[in-house]
């Protein structure tokens, strides 16, 4: 905070005098100079307090826009699988496995 | 459904540290249908590879701790990552990757060292998935501080999904995908269905007659501990941690095989029953998905409905 100025030098002085008449104009800019810091720095912690009380409101914004995507990729959404977060559950098959004696076309195993 | 076919094409290729496979009812569509999958590797390679520097992924790993806009695929593939946490309960759980680097798998697997005499750090839980902040509205993520996520499992299966269900629309014709062992199949199956063989190591099928399976649509995915295993400081580990302890899970089972309705969950399903050991029995019976669950010593427990084994000749063809 600001010192205020009325903590500055008080050294009394004849009234009317050159010396008294400096006195009041360096007053009147430390006035002046305290006003402006302390409305400053009572708006910044004013805007501090508001984002947070604020609902949505965050002290650590993202670092890139939401609005300035990325662009991996241009097939998402075409197959219209896995766009959201799908069922609670894995889905069965539409038909369970059965066992074949013929030759495989291919192999299962893991990788 | 069905359709009568020629016997499917096929296409084979390395990609994502493993094996892509792919498979449809039309021969004719095999280019297109395999342009589809090549192009879906790449987006998903270049979005959510831990071993890329250039990676959105280890983008966004850096910034950890305060908010970052992700793109439309990467919002994707960590919305899949979510669910398949939620799914499972946080059994798999997205926020490991520091754990797998403090375990020595922080480089392409091909390039960890195979047998590291350095002595491996005190584990660490993950920092967990529930403290990920992330609004899909505007795709702005926070990831707790110093955590690095980890998209590997259920990127993949992500992608099973995603490219055969594209390169089903696009050629209309019956097709497979298949990434590292776990498998999607989307539009008409081949007559009897993708006939399917079970191994320990997708990249190493029986030699000879061996249990096989037949899958008309959906997701298939098998989880294990045998493969992709290093060893450090005298310990063999594997690439399947457990987040709430940050080690590699137990050797309960050997393997773990789900049916589901996509890969995704099917591979969320097969991952955590190996991360959750004795207790995977009680969450597979919670789903009712049919799965199929393998000792170290051999004994084989069928869930859901899961057929008897057969006893179908080797897997023909390369892989």
């Amino acid at each position: 905070m600001a010192p205020s100025p009325d903590d500055f030098d008080r050294a009394p002085s004849p009234a009317g005098s050159p010396r008294a008449r400096d006195l009041g104009l360096r007053r009147a800019r430390r006035l002046t100079r305290w006003a402006g810091v302390t409305a400053v720095t009572g708006a910044a912690a004013l805007g501090g307090l508001y984002s947070h009380l604020l609902p949505g409101g965050t002290a650590d914004p993202p670092a890139q826009s939401p609005s300035a995507p990325s662009t991996a990729g241009s097939h998402e959404g075409d197959d219209g699988g896995h766009e959201d977060d799908g069922p609670a559950a894995p889905g069965p098959p539409s038909q369970p496995p059965t066992a074949t004696q013929q030759q495989p076309h291919t192999t299962t195993g893991a990788s | 459904m069905t359709t009568r076919a020629p016997a499917p094409a096929r296409s084979v290729f390395p990609a994502l540290g493993t094996t892509a496979t792919l498979l449809v009812t039309d021969p004719r569509a095999l280019p297109d249908a395999e342009a589809v999958l090549r192009a879906e590797l790449t987006a998903v390679d270049v979005t959510c590879s831990r071993f890329r520097p250039d990676s959105e992924l280890s983008r966004v790993n850096l910034t950890a701790g305060a908010p970052t806009t992700v793109g439309e695929r990467f919002a994707g593939a960590l919305q899949d990552a979510l669910r398949a946490a939620r799914l499972t309960d946080g059994a798999v759980d997205p926020t490991v990757g520091n754990a797998l680097i403090d375990l020595g798998y922080d480089r392409t697997f091909a390039s960890v060292r195979p047998d590291d005499a350095r002595p491996l750090p005190v584990p660490r839980a993950a920092p967990g998935w529930r403290r990920i902040v992330f609004d899909p509205r505007t795709r702005v993520l926070r990831l707790p501080p110093r955590t690095r996520l980890d998209l590997g499992a259920t990127a993949k299966a992500r992608t099973a999904d995603r490219a055969a269900r594209l390169a089903a629309m696009a050629t209309g014709c019956g097709v497979l995908v298949g990434l590292g062992g776990d498998l999607a199949a989307a539009g008409p199956a081949p007559r009897g269905g993708w006939r399917v063989a079970l191994a320990d190591d997708h990249a190493r099928p029986a030699t000879g007659p061996g249990p096989a399976v037949a899958v008309t649509a959906g997701g298939l995915a098998t989880s294990g501990v045998r493969v992709r295993t290093w060893r450090r400081a005298g310990r063999t580990l594997h690439h399947i941690v457990d987040p709430a302890t940050g080690e590699p899970a137990p050797p309960v089972w050997r393997t773990v095989t789900v049916a589901a309705a996509t890969c995704l969950d099917a591979n969320a399903v097969s991952t955590a029953a190996v991360v959750l050991g004795d207790r995977a029995v009680d969450l597979l019976r919670s789903t009712a998905l049919p799965a199929r669950l393998v000792r170290p010593d051999g004994g084989v427990v069928r869930l859901g409905g899961w057929p008897p084994d057969s006893d179908a000749p080797a897997p023909g063809g390369s892989r």
